[in-house]
């Protein structure tokens, strides 16, 4: 008997995709690059790079250095800024046929609600990520997505901006993930990627000095994938709108672990520097992994873990 | 510019055989790879990324710039040599790899050396780091090989492997050693200031690659006698084709940064800024 193709479709809120395999922001460029290259047309969508209004030069070398399972990094945040990216890589972008999610931050209410307004009048984008992880500089550079009331009203902020989706990317350390997820879908976000790198340091201990230039880093990498896990079994257990994690995913069987745990959609992020066929690899061990279950659907899969306990608030 | 066109580009991973490793001097190992067209495009001063399994860790491939394609005269573009010092648990692992093991090999990637066949080659390189330039010699006909100079420093007499192959070439070779175990007892650089009359020419370049306070001593050096300098610039890296920023290198001017495997690992000395 043939045995039939599982459907891989991937429905979040309002957003369809073929499949549940996203490239992670700040790991695919702006999309154009070599890296993905033509595997970026097989992803659910790619998320770009983040970008806010003006260019920004981005910090001091070091800026990565290679931890236990892992990688830290505090590249700070370096891109072209949002007009060059529409001038330069948005054609490019349209032409290929390549689903782009837009992540955007600012240090500023305002900046953010300008790159939702200025983005929502594109045409060829499915929608905006919200990095929530960067200083915000009224909050003496306390990150937005540490604080919860401040993350609502900046969620609500751009919500006024735009009609296209709009996900946050909420801060996994610093904050309680589920004060924060709650504090951005009520202010009406239509998905939450849980998570972003965790604040970590590396010491050179011949120089006694860090090992990265401003001393501390984002974490990344197979290293965080239990901590973040958790959160989005956690998230997503009371979450109205779809969670999509983002965290360590280094082969297939990773994203299954967030699927079968509640996420909507997976983002592979570090993984593909050390491995440029990570994204097919993952896409097939989903579809390999339906078929040999006898799935039809991803709605099978999503959110299919037994044995947990209930979450209290 | 068109999509289509922009896909020229196409990821260049392979998965290679190690046909050859060995410890050529203390701790520093010549591995020899084929694959497939591996080294059909290589350009003296480009490098590759090497990972020796899909495991968690190491997470990160490494980079490396090769050496050599091969023994002269079958440059089948389907081998390449790298020479590289066991500094931490990646290159640890790089080294107990055996013939015909696969090691995932992505590249060639940057921008490398720019010879003007009209100059003259002035190399002056520390360490490990001086492969790269032995990768210019091999690609510079053998019959003008005997117009370069090739200057190899090292802290110990026992590592200048690098020099010696550089003077199998048929470049013209000077030795440093800190230990003083061979060649001059002292720095590549006080060797370069004691035979600058013997060394500089009206054609003179200088291609330059080691650590860096030696390339920015170097530049400084060359500027100061008006010679055009080029330098490979070493810096931890992840993805190695551009995407990640993790590999910036500072610019002079601009405030801004280069990444070190697009635009380098290959610059011009001053296009950097060294403070």
């Amino acid at each position: 008997m043939e045995e039939a193709r599982p459907d891989l479709g991937c429905r979040l809120k309002r957003l369809t995709l073929p499949n549940p395999v996203l490239a992670a922001s700040g790991t695919a460029g702006y999309g154009t690059e070599e890296l993905p290259g033509r595997a970026a047309l097989s992803l659910g969508a790619l998320v770009t790079k983040g970008i806010s209004l003006e260019p920004r030069p981005g910090n001091p070398p070091p800026r990565i250095v290679e931890t236990p399972c892992g990688m830290l990094n505090a590249i700070g945040l370096q891109n072209i800024g949002l007009e060059a990216f529409l001038g330069e890589h948005l054609p490019l972008l349209r032409e290929s046929g390549i689903r782009i999610i837009v992540n955007v931050f600012g240090e500023t209410e305002e900046e953010y609600a300008r790159l939702a307004s200025r983005l929502e009048t594109q045409h060829g984008l499915l929608g905006l990520e919200l990095n929530v992880s960067c200083p915000n500089v009224k909050k003496g550079g306390r990150a937005f997505g540490r604080d919860p009331d401040v993350l609502h009203l900046l969620v609500k902020r751009v919500r006024a901006e735009t009609s296209m989706p709009l996900w946050v990317k909420l801060a996994p350390d610093g904050v309680e993930p589920l004060e924060a997820a709650q504090a951005s879908w009520e202010a009406g976000c239509d998905g939450l990627t849980v998570a972003n790198t965790y604040l970590g340091m590396a010491v050179d201990v011949e120089q006694r000095r860090p090992r990265i230039s401003i001393g501390t880093g984002g974490l990344s990498g197979p290293a965080i994938r239990p901590l973040t896990l958790y959160r989005v079994w956690k998230v997503a257990a009371k979450a109205p709108v779809p969670v999509i994690a983002c965290g360590g995913v280094a082969c297939a069987k990773d994203a299954l672990e967030y699927l079968i745990a509640g996420a909507g959609a997976v983002q592979v992020g570090s993984g593909i520097f050390g491995n440029p066929g990570l994204y097919m690899e993952v896409l097939e061990g989903i579809r390999s992994y339906m078929i040999k279950h006898r799935m039809s659907s991803l709605e099978q899969l999503v959110g299919s873990l037994e044995g947990m306990p209930r979450v209290s608030f | 510019m068109s999509w289509s066109y922009h896909w020229g580009a196409m990821m260049k991973v392979r998965l290679a055989r190690v046909e050859l490793i060995t410890e050529v001097q203390p701790g520093t190992f010549l591995l020899a790879l084929a694959a497939q067209g591996i080294s059909q495009e290589a350009k003296p001063g480009q490098f590759y990324m090497l990972k020796t399994a899909q495991e968690a860790d190491p997470f990160l491939p490494r980079p490396f710039s090769w050496l050599r394609k091969g023994e002269e005269g079958s440059l089948g573009g389907n081998r390449v040599e790298i020479l590289f010092q066991v500094v931490g648990k990646g290159t640890a692992r790089l080294a107990r790899m055996r013939p015909g093991d696969q090691l995932q090999a992505l590249g060639p990637l940057g921008r490398g050396w720019q010879w003007d066949p009209a100059k003259t080659p002035l190399l002056v390189g520390g360490g490990v780091g001086a492969a790269s330039l032995v990768s210019l010699v091999e690609c510079i006909p053998p019959e003008k090989r005997s117009c370069v100079w090739a200057l190899v420093g090292a802290r110990l007499g026992k590592q200048l492997w690098c020099g010696q192959e550089m003077s199998r070439l048929g470049a013209r070779v000077l030795l440093a050693s800190q230990d003083g175990l061979e060649g001059f007892h002292g720095t590549v650089l006080e060797l370069l200031r004691r035979e600058e009359s013997l060394l500089i020419g009206a054609e003179t370049e200088v291609f330059a690659c080691g650590p860096r306070e030696m390339l920015k001593e170097v530049a400084t050096w060359a500027a100061s006698r008006g010679l055009p300098c080029q330098v490979s610039m070493e810096t931890p890296m992840a993805c190695g084709v551009g995407v990640c920023l993790g590999c910036a290198v500072k610019i002079s001017g601009s405030g801004g940064y280069a990444r070190a495997c697009q635009e380098g690992p290959v610059f011009r000395s001053e296009e950097i800024d060294w403070d």
